[in-house]
């Protein structure tokens, strides 16, 4: 169904757990897929320092969360609002199906939407904004 | 095989049938050759002779479609009718004064006359086309609390088990005009509780709005004690009872008159007609009453600049504007198609025959949880099930790579899963066109998925 890399970061995610003394946490969910996903960082200075999410998630939904949740240790704030499906193609080496793309990018969304609720800058963040 | 010389010089496959419009069909794989294409011809030369009525399954005969609670596959007599229609007598209704559209009138009347007969009602005046189950019931809604036949305060009962056709309506009420809105609760068997039924009937109670058969356990609600119960708690003051029939019609035949039901709702798409098309039967005398929520041209009786008056025709009160004409023709081919195979006692028989041998599969694997009542002969072939540690998604996807229609998701019961605690769960159902080997080839792939995914 899907490549080496979607397989190992769906069975062995690193970062599926509960962060400890988080600074944020958001929670979203994709009501197509039956998935949900909540998210916690850990922000110094603007930028993320770390990163773990949590939930019952598909194993495409796992996955991208996973690697895009490692891609963004060391990345300032503002980086995250420019990346769309398109980022988490790259990370993942293949194309996912139109079914699953909302899917893929659950983690991105709902990072991107606790960013925003940490800056209270009064916006939210849908899929189509995503995957445009 | 002799058989298969001749079907290979003989590209163009007919498959036999009764009926008089179904043609001959040139499915794309044919352009093919080699061994794919043996393949192919093979497995359709082995097909069910029900399967074979059905063109999707010839173009793609890889296809186990098990997602009929969803939509049901369209038989060639279906397809053929209404490219037919289309192109031969396709004109529309009620004014014209020439042949066609004459013809067009006559197979729409045609068309309420047998999907009356279906389900029992008087007369096909009954029979109101909508668009599907959900405009149905949101029309249905609409118009009793427009005509005063519910108020603030007033209750609707509504299973637990209920599709959101028959939950939404009532919550937009609800939203609206303070109507309550109440869960009947089900039973270890997933029936109706009727001792929770009971104590919820009180003099605020006004409509009782149930389905007969829920589609995620399959269950078949017992409506003749709902019936029974209503007359006895009520007398002639009983409240409005409806019955949602997406689930049942499709499946075994339905007689309003033994449910002794007020309304009845269900879709065309979901007993092999075109989607598009949804039917709303009500008694007459509930019609005649109800004031319509819609109305327009073909509707009215009277208009002028400042007012109008309703059409006091019957149902035409209730369909404004062009209806639904081709989509009629394929409800009137469907249940034509029905009365061919054997009427409902076939379509009963086949799909008990297919219902026991899955619930004896789904028994001896106990990895997969099925969500059903222990009772048999009370369920249709509708299966929710889940799996503990594997993603209810990825079991689909992985059943979808190897052809096999399932769905994943809350299957618009909402109420219900949480009830259930379930955020996701697959369901496989059944039709006519399913035989045994695709409950075979289900099983076998549905093992090996959860071997994979776990």
């Amino acid at each position: 169904m899907y490549n080496e890399v979607i397989t190992f970061y769906s069975k062995t995610p690193p970062n599926k757990w509960v962060l400890d003394n988080f600074d944020i946490s958001f929670w979203e969910e994709n009501r197509t897929c039956g998935d949900d996903l909540k998210v916690y960082m850990k922000l110094e200075g603007g930028v993320i320092v770390d990163w773990s999410f949590e939930w019952d998630t598909a194993i495409i939904t796992t996955a991208c969360a996973s690697i895009f949740g490692e891609s963004i240790i060391g990345l300032k704030e503002e980086e995250i609002f420019e990346m769309d499906y398109s980022y988490i193609e790259e990370l993942i080496g293949m194309q996912v199906s139109d079914r699953r793309k909302q899917a893929s990018v659950l983690g991105l969304l709902t990072t991107r939407n606790a960013l925003h609720q940490h800056l209270k800058d009064g916006k939210k963040d849908t899929f189509d904004t995503i995957l445009k | 095989m002799p058989i298969l010389p001749l079907l290979v010089q003989h590209p163009i496959l007919r498959f036999a049938s009764p009926l008089p419009f179904c043609r001959t069909y040139r499915p794309d794989w044919l352009q093919d050759k080699g061994h794919a294409t043996i393949i192919k011809l093979l497995k359709i030369y082995n097909m069910s002779s029900i399967k074979k009525d059905f063109p999707i399954f010839v173009n793609k005969p890889d296809l186990i479609y098990l997602d009929s609670t969803a939509t049901s596959q369209k038989p060639s007599h279906v397809v053929d009718g209404v490219a037919e229609y289309l192109s031969s007598s396709y004109a529309n209704i009620h004014r014209g004064s020439y042949e066609i559209s004459e013809i067009s009138e006559k197979l729409y009347e045609d068309s309420k006359a047998i999907v009356a007969k279906s389900i029992g009602a008087e007369n096909w005046k009954e029979v109101v086309y909508t668009w599907n189950s959900t405009y149905a019931l949101n029309i249905l809604a609409q118009s009793i609390w427009r005509t005063g036949l519910l108020k603030k305060w007033d209750k609707v009962l509504v299973s637990i088990v209920e599709h959101h056709a028959n939950v939404v309506p009532w919550l937009i009420l609800k939203e609206d005009y303070g109507i309550e809105v109440d869960y009947i609760e089900i039973d270890e068997n997933y029936a109706i509780d009727f001792n929770d039924f009971r104590s919820k009937l009180d003099d605020n109670v006004k409509v009782v709005s149930l389905a007969h058969v829920s589609n995620t356990t399959g269950q078949v609600f017992d409506l003749e004690n709902v019936n029974s119960l209503l007359s006895m708690r009520y007398g002639n003051n009983r409240p409005l009872f409806i019955v949602d029939g997406s689930q049942s019609v499709p499946h075994f035949q339905v007689d309003v008159k033994k449910i002794w039901c007020d309304a009845m709702f269900f879709t065309g798409h979901k007993i092999f007609a075109d989607s598009g098309i949804g039917v709303l039967w009500a008694k007459e005398q509930l019609l005649d009453t109800l004031k319509p929520i819609f109305s327009g041209g073909g509707a009215i009786g009277y208009v002028n600049k400042w007012e109008f008056t309703h059409s006091e025709k019957l149902p035409d009160k209730f369909e404004p504007g062009t209806p639904n004409l081709s989509w009629a023709v394929s409800l009137l081919r469907a249940f034509e198609y029905i009365e061919s195979i054997g009427w409902y006692t076939e379509l009963e028989r086949i799909e008990d025959e297919l219902v026991e041998y899955a619930l004896g599969k789904f028994e001896k694997n106990t990895d997969i949880q099925l969500i059903w009542g222990k009772n048999p002969a009370t369920r249709v072939g509708v299966f929710t099930f889940y799996v503990e540690g594997v993603h209810s998604f990825d079991i689909s996807d992985y059943l979808a790579d190897h052809h096999i229609c399932i769905r994943a998701g809350q299957h618009c019961a909402e109420p219900f899963m949480q009830h259930q605690g379930q955020k996701h769960t697959c369901r496989m159902s059944l039709h006519i066109y399913n035989t045994l080997e695709d409950i075979d080839k289900f099983f076998d792939i549905l093992h090996n998925a959860i071997n994979d995914l776990k």
